[in-house]
């Protein structure tokens, strides 16, 4: 069977490589999907890109590398996991051209499980490696008084939680390229950083309403009659309930934590999804290929989650693209009325509720700086879900 | 009764709908020899496909409802064995393909991946053999270059090697029992016979019994040895497919082989069976063909007497009061 693997012109396409290159055609969903990796890059690398501790200092004639040192452990795991998916997906391309269809999926796992293990074992041990240590030593008065060398510091030199009461709302100048907030905090620096709160709410957020939707949704839709009819009662209920006042009437009681408002929003907001697979399980479970593969004695979990979700979980991702926009929204209003992360943890929509200063001043650059964050990577979300969804139909562009 | 691989007695299916009952499928008896083709032929709506999902217990419930009867097959009553035994079953006892080979393979897996997780399941077997045992029912259902092909998807092929895939699918555990329903009809003529042909070596091959569902009489003729009539939810006529053909004892039968065309006959407008195929939720009276039979649509006791399936000779069984006029000969 090796001997298959020099066929790989003629291997099939799938039905997500054609959707993948019904999706590049238009710039605008390259455009977007390109503001989307490029704000993760950030979030990734983000203590490298904005921090107050050098690259590399010399003293006394010795090189130190504070910046390395003072890394977490969660930000080291953060980069494994980066680079990671990045091999996976390296990989995956690769098994395309090089692996023949039936070694693939095994072939998959294997790498999958590698994946895993890596990870789980890499982080591990670097929270065993890396215990929480303070390096309170001011380099830059080191630089100033002369006592360093020589230093490289990151191109935002300065820490997303370091106060300067000197430096209170300044406006943008050649120090503070996007000034500073009410604390004297660079606003630069605190957008870096914040874009790893905004994409994991929208993430993780997603996940949770994902899962519980698709479950909800494939059991009514599947089994339909008085199941159906009872559940989607319940969901309709769900659905009158105004979502974000919810969210504020749950988080008064909840301590502030991201992870809780995480799981807010995800526990709120699954009742898209869960009506979006029903329709398709209902539409879907009539069909004969799912006739066909009961007829085949497949099991149920089978039947359901192999057989009819891959078909019917376009909408899904396509709306999960637009409720990722929305659950960043919805983190950025929360904390933009004060429900959200206490600081100094940096949300965009917590620093753009500084833009009235603390002395009743308007401060356009705490308010247009995270306010365009958050308008164009809410945005960005919606050309990619748009695209997707005009790439999985296109009958649906030709009628808008 | 060794060699009766399957046997229904007074099978009836009825559906709840929102009118009332529809029955669809009243006091059916059949037998399936081993090795043998039972062919079920009727007009659409009649209630044969509804047979054969009973059979595999796919009727949905609701609204669907076995009310009666017993399914017995390799010695079970299948209408009595728990969900999970009725899967072991499926797929690898009795399998069955469909109608619409378009749309009957599901879009986003290959023919391989589809073929292999019939295979896994019931043979426990690990993936690479499974494929390897797909490419070896592909060649066997005649599809060229199936090393190649079994990695395709199936909107890369067309209609009947679509259906070439589903007989590789269903014969994939080699089960004892193939149910076909309306194999041929979404095909074009050409492909029609050597779909059939195909089923009937593999039927000979692995003395396999075959339930054959269709309107075709055609067919029936070419495949079948014996055939049960169906109109509107019951059997009206029983036979072995040639005396079936040589002398129909039941109007409704007559009149199925009144309308096919002949050669020798151009030029002449086809017969019909006049009226159309009465409302599963109201039936006529009496007996159910009495409106469009050229017999009894003004005679007292088919209007109000309805006919069982009465032996009217050896091996000859009709639901007609007059089949007995019918009969050619001595049975």
């Amino acid at each position: 069977m090796k001997a298959e693997v020099k066929h790989n012109k003629a291997w099939g396409i799938s039905y997500g490589q054609l959707v993948a290159r019904e999706f590049f055609k238009n710039r605008l969903n390259v455009a977007g999907l390109a503001f989307i990796f490029v704000l993760f890059t950030v979030a990734v690398f983000a203590p490298l890109l904005a921090n107050d501790k050098p690259f590399a200092i010399k003293v006394d004639g010795a090189w130190k590398f504070p910046l390395f040192g003072a890394l977490g452990a969660v930000d080291y795991a953060v980069f494994l996991a980066a680079g990671v998916v990045i091999a996976m997906a390296v990989l995956i391309r690769r098994n395309q051209r090089t692996i023949a269809p039936m070694e693939r999926s095994s072939v998959l796992w294997r790498q999958f499980g590698a994946a895993f293990i890596v990870l789980v074992v890499g982080t591990a041990a670097m929270f065993y490696m890396l215990p929480e240590k303070l390096d309170a030593t001011d380099y830059k008065a080191m630089v100033a008084e002369g006592r360093a060398e020589k230093a490289v510091f990151a191109p935002v030199p300065y820490s997303f939680a370091r106060t300067d009461l000197a430096a209170r709302e300044e406006g943008p100048s050649g120090a503070h390229w996007l000034g500073t907030d009410d604390v004297g905090a660079d606003v630069l620096a605190r957008l870096i950083h914040g874009s790893r709160i905004s994409l994991s709410v929208g993430f993780v957020a997603v996940g949770i309403s994902c899962v519980i939707g698709i479950m909800v949704g494939a059991v009514l839709g599947y089994f339909g009659g008085k199941v159906d009819f009872i559940g989607m009662r319940f969901v309709e209920i769900m659905m009158a309930v105004p979502v974000f006042f919810l969210i504020l009437t749950i988080i008064s009681f909840w301590p502030r934590s991201l992870l809780n408002i995480m799981i807010i929003i995800g526990l709120t907001t699954w009742t898209g999804d869960a009506r979006f697979i029903r329709a398709e399980f209902l539409k879907l479970r009539k069909q004969d290929f799912v006739q066909a593969a009961v007829s085949l004695g497949l099991p149920l979990r089978s039947i359901l989650f192999k057989h009819i979700l891959p078909n019917g979980i376009a909408p899904v991702l396509v709306n999960a693209s637009f409720d990722i926009a929305g659950a960043i929204f919805i983190e950025a209003s929360l904390s933009f009325l004060g429900f959200g992360v206490a600081p100094p943890t940096p949300s965009w929509g917590q620093m753009l509720s500084l833009g009235v200063g603390t002395t009743g001043r308007f401060l356009w650059w705490l308010t247009l700086f995270p306010g365009m964050a958050i308008f164009v990577t809410v945005m960005a979300y919606n050309l990619v879900g748009e695209g997707l969804r005009d790439a999985i139909d296109p009958r649906l562009r030709k009628a808008a | 009764m060794s060699d009766e691989i399957l046997k229904i007695e007074n099978l009836s299916v009825h559906f709840d709908t929102e009118d009332g009952v529809a029955k669809a499928v009243q006091e059916v008896n059949f037998e399936i020899r081993r090795g043998e083709t039972f062919a079920l032929v009727g007009e659409s709506g009649c209630g044969k496909s509804v047979t054969a999902l009973a059979m595999m217990r796919l009727i949905p419930v609701p609204p669907g409802r076995i009310v009666n009867g017993r399914i017995e097959f390799e010695g079970a009553n299948l209408l009595e064995l728990s969900e999970k035994q009725m899967r072991s079953i499926r797929g690898n006892k009795i399998a069955m393909i469909f109608q619409e080979p378009m749309t009957s393979l599901n879009p986003v897996f290959t023919i391989g991946d589809q073929i292999a997780e019939a295979i896994m399941l019931h043979q426990k077997k690990e993936y690479e053999a499974a494929w390897v045992d797909a490419v070896e029912i592909l060649k066997q259902v005649g599809i060229n270059e199936a090393e190649r092909r079994v990695s395709e998807y199936p909107h890369q092929m067309s209609g009947g090697m679509r259906q070439r895939v589903m007989i590789a699918m269903a014969m994939s555990c080699k089960p004892a029992l193939l149910i076909a329903d309306e194999p041929t009809t979404a095909l074009d003529v050409t492909i029609q016979a050597q779909i059939l042909e195909l089923i009937r070596e593999l039927q000979k091959q692995n003395n396999m019994s075959v339930l054959l569902i269709t309107h075709d009489l055609g067919v029936v003729a070419e495949r079948a040895n014996e055939v049960a009539v169906m109109y509107a939810s019951r059997i009206v006529e029983r036979a072995k497919a040639a005396d079936l053909f040589a002398n129909a004892l039941h109007p409704y039968t007559q009149g199925l082989l009144r309308s096919l065309p002949r050669l020798g006959h151009e030029g002449r407008r086809l017969e019909v069976i006049s009226g159309t195929v009465p409302n599963p939720l109201e039936f006529p009276s009496g007996c159910k063909f009495h409106p469009r039979c050229p017999v009894g649509h003004d005679d007292e006791k088919c209007r109000t007497c309805e006919p069982g399936l009465m032996e009217i000779a050896t091996g000859r069984r009709a639901a007609c009061w007059y089949a007995e006029r019918f009969l050619k000969g001595k049975g």
